[in-house]
């Protein structure tokens, strides 16, 4: 009997100890729990999702051959060592020595020649930032030469932000459904755990190379997905996670928070852009915006002054155009359709729609109540829109859009953090790009044109041209650049970055002050 | 001695298979034990009544209340009834401004409250025995009435707020509140999507 119990005991301390090992401790000061927000995580590779929250996971579990550095915003050396242009199409990288992925495969010019392959491939999201990307070559283990078909001016910038690095072996073994069960990067931190479809779990990985990164700060990182906007601040309110990532969506209850809790908020000019699109070449089999004037009264329907006042509580500017200011080659000085609901019905009669029309209207990524504001200033012009808020669902959204079904959507784009204007007016206006709703051939020449050349203000002279027939189009009714929030606790040290790329790995907790009692054995001690 | 050992190897076969035994049991149930964090979610009280300010601050955010009911009043007013945490918990957001209108809270249900417009009643679990009298005295007028007390939209209220522990993953797919659409159509009051996504919605009769 007492063998049993000896026994039992025996037993019970292993599995603590197991326990205590093998689950994280999500003790605050040990970990840091991130909400990502309610877009539903349906996978963690990056090949295969345009969500944010996947590609920032990425930038924390994985690395890239180079990095923008948010203090001086310059692209450095990550994974590479050094780099250094052959041709204008070929980029050299001396590939860092010694690293290894967290499975302890070595990385080497295998890899990123295997990457590159992955991410061009067919399926993949990524593709159409790679398509200009002709091959990897491997001059030899740590050497290997990336060639372009034209030269690209926005060559370094794609591959920090999307030429993700995945160990070749590993992959080829347990495939791309293997690799989203146990995701395996050189990045600071290294995958621990799912807790459960919507919640991942990182541990700091030990033997991180450094540099330029930094190891991470804080042991544990947990980040989940919740789909509503309260209960994402409740989590927030009660310490069920201490952050809030990056999201353009909480405004409207930043004034709660600041005025009930122990919180801080956080935001920064970004790229991101908020604009309603409509289906101007009929790709959904809707006709209405064909007409010009029709997509003119759209945009002088809309009030942007009151909406970013009241449903973004003011952290957006205002923006006429397509690009951010924070986007190399934007264009300030482009046709603005001030709010004119008198002209909107004008020209909406004009073009044989007296009494408006009705349109389905789709939504997801973006501000709620900014989505209602618009369809009720089109509803005051006589269009009458059913809306579709596909919130949680962006993945899906995203995928209908880029097959060319909705007639009007309100969208965002964050331009997967690349500084030019390339970055959203190819993926939009280009004529055989599939989130192309409308387009004209001299836009398409005139982007073409920006490609392919190295000379900045030749592309800049394009983007601007490109920007001015866009807007007297009106192909979009542009609402916004968001200032993107991040929530956190007031204790936790951490910046968002003016590229939405959230670094976890340098956030770090405040040390609590030490109280009266410390002090006393301190002094005693001493 | 053959049989003593044998007796012996049996004994250590046994505590050889419980310790396994206990290590596999537990080796098995360990993914699915919450994690640390999540067992301090028994909320206490000022967390639960920030959380009930929350969502009664949300309710202000996204419910419409018909043209013209406060006329040009520029208050939002909100009367809390019998739960003084939760009027601590909003006291902060009072003078603030919310939907263009300045925030009013007050503690209490007087006899004139009966008859003077504001937007929001809260009826705590512990004044029930006042529910179905107030609530027939407020009929056909534009307030949103919300108790955290289970059965209030049978008595023909309009807003349930559920337990308000904390929320999990799997929680935060959970319906926060009951709403009971009879009773707000009634009143005239629409209500915001968002706040629909986190509801059970039913429809009871609110003849009394």
């Amino acid at each position: 009997m007492k063998n049993l119990f000896l026994s039992v005991l025996f037993a019970l301390t292993v599995c603590f100890l197991l326990f205590s090992v093998s689950s994280p401790c999500l003790a605050e000061g040990n970990s840091l729990i991130v909400s990502l927000g309610s877009q539903e995580l349906q996978t963690i590779n990056p090949a295969y999702s345009t969500s944010r929250h996947v590609l920032v996971l990425y930038h924390n579990w994985g690395d890239t051959l180079l990095y923008r550095d948010p203090s001086t915003k310059k692209i450095v050396p990550c994974l590479s060592e050094s780099f250094r242009m052959i041709d204008p199409q070929t980029i050299e990288f001396n590939l860092r020595k010694g690293v290894r992925f967290h499975n302890g495969e070595p990385f080497d010019a295998s890899a990123v020649k295997f990457s590159l392959n992955l991410l061009k491939s067919p399926g993949s999201l990524v593709s159409q930032y790679l398509s200009g990307f002709e091959e990897a070559q491997i001059i030899d283990d740590h050497t290997v030469r990336i060639k372009t078909s034209i030269p690209n001016p926005t060559a370094l910038e794609i591959i920090a932000n999307t030429l993700f690095i995945f160990p070749p072996h590993y992959y080829g073994k347990v495939g791309k459904e293997g690799f989203e069960k146990r995701p395996v990067g050189t990045g600071p931190y290294m995958f621990s755990s799912w807790k459960n479809p919507q919640e991942i779990c990182f541990r700091a990985y030990p033997d991180y190379f450094g540099k330029p990164k930094g190891k991470a700060q804080i042991p544990l990182l947990c980040a989940m997905v919740i789909p509503e906007e309260i209960p994402q601040i409740q989590a927030l309110m009660i310490g069920r996670v201490d952050l809030s990532r990056s999201t353009n969506a909480l405004q409207k209850q930043i004034p709660f928070l600041l005025g009930t809790t122990d919180l801080k908020v956080r935001s920064t000019p970004s790229l991101r852009t908020n604009f309603v699109c409509m289906d101007s070449i009929g790709r959904s089999g809707v006709e209405f915006f064909k007409d010009k004037r029709v997509r003119r009264a759209v945009n002088h329907a809309i009030d942007k002054k009151q909406i970013i006042q009241k449903q973004y509580l003011g952290f957006a500017d205002i923006n006429w155009g397509v690009t951010s200011p924070l986007h190399f080659g934007h264009e300030p000085d482009v046709q603005k359709y001030p709010y004119d609901p008198v002209k909107s019905k004008k020209l909406l009669a004009e073009a044989d729609y007296p009494d408006g029309f009705t349109v389905d209207f789709f939504c997801a990524g973006v501000n709620e109540s900014a989505c209602e504001s618009i369809a009720k200033n089109l509803y005051a012009v006589g269009i009458k829109t059913n809306m579709i808020w596909m919130g949680a669902e962006w993945s899906e959204f995203y995928k209908k859009f880029l097959r060319g079904q909705f007639p009007l959507a309100f969208l965002t784009w964050g331009s997967y953090s690349i500084f030019d204007a390339s970055a959203i007016l190819n993926p939009f206006f280009m004529n055989n790009a599939p989130g192309c709703y409308g387009t004209t051939p001299e836009i398409d020449r005139i982007l073409k044109e920006a490609n392919n050349t190295l000379d900045q203000e030749n592309r800049k002279a394009y983007f601007s041209k490109a920007q001015k027939v866009i807007a007297e189009e009106a192909f979009w009714a542009p609402l916004c650049i968001t200032r993107p929030l991040s929530i956190m606790k007031k204790n936790l040290n951490f910046e968002p970055s003016y590229d939405e790329i959230d670094r976890y790995f340098t956030a770090t907790w405040k040390k609590k002050p030490e109280s009266k009692s410390e002090q006393y054995f301190k002094e005693k001690i001493n | 001695m053959i049989d003593n050992l044998r007796r012996r190897g049996k004994k250590s076969n046994r505590s050889f298979f419980v310790i396994w035994g206990v290590i596999l049991l537990f080796g098995i149930s360990a993914p699915f034990a919450p994690t640390i964090r999540t067992h301090a979610f028994a909320l206490d009280k000022p967390q639960q009544s920030g959380v009930a300010a929350l969502y009664l601050y949300n309710f202000l955010m996204f419910v419409e209340w018909p043209e013209g009911t406060f006329h040009d009043s520029k208050l939002m007013q909100v009367k809390i009834f019998g739960n003084t945490a939760l009027f601590e918990s909003l006291k902060p957001m009072i003078g603030k401004i919310v939907r263009g209108k300045k925030l009013a809270v007050t503690e209490g249900l007087g006899k004139k409250d009966l008859v003077e417009p504001y937007h929001v009643l809260f009826i705590d679990s512990s004044k029930m025995p006042f529910v179905s009298e107030t609530l027939k005295r407020l009929e056909n007028r534009s307030i949103l009435t919300i108790s955290n007390k289970q059965g209030f939209t049978d008595m023909g209220g309009m807003v349930f707020l559920k337990d308000l522990s904390s929320p999990t993953v799997k929680e935060g797919h959970a319906k926060r509140f009951e709403i009971n659409l009879t009773a707000v159509e009634k009143a005239r009051l629409r209500i915001g999507s968002r706040l629909l996504r986190l509801s059970d919605i039913v429809y009871k009769g609110v003849d009394r």
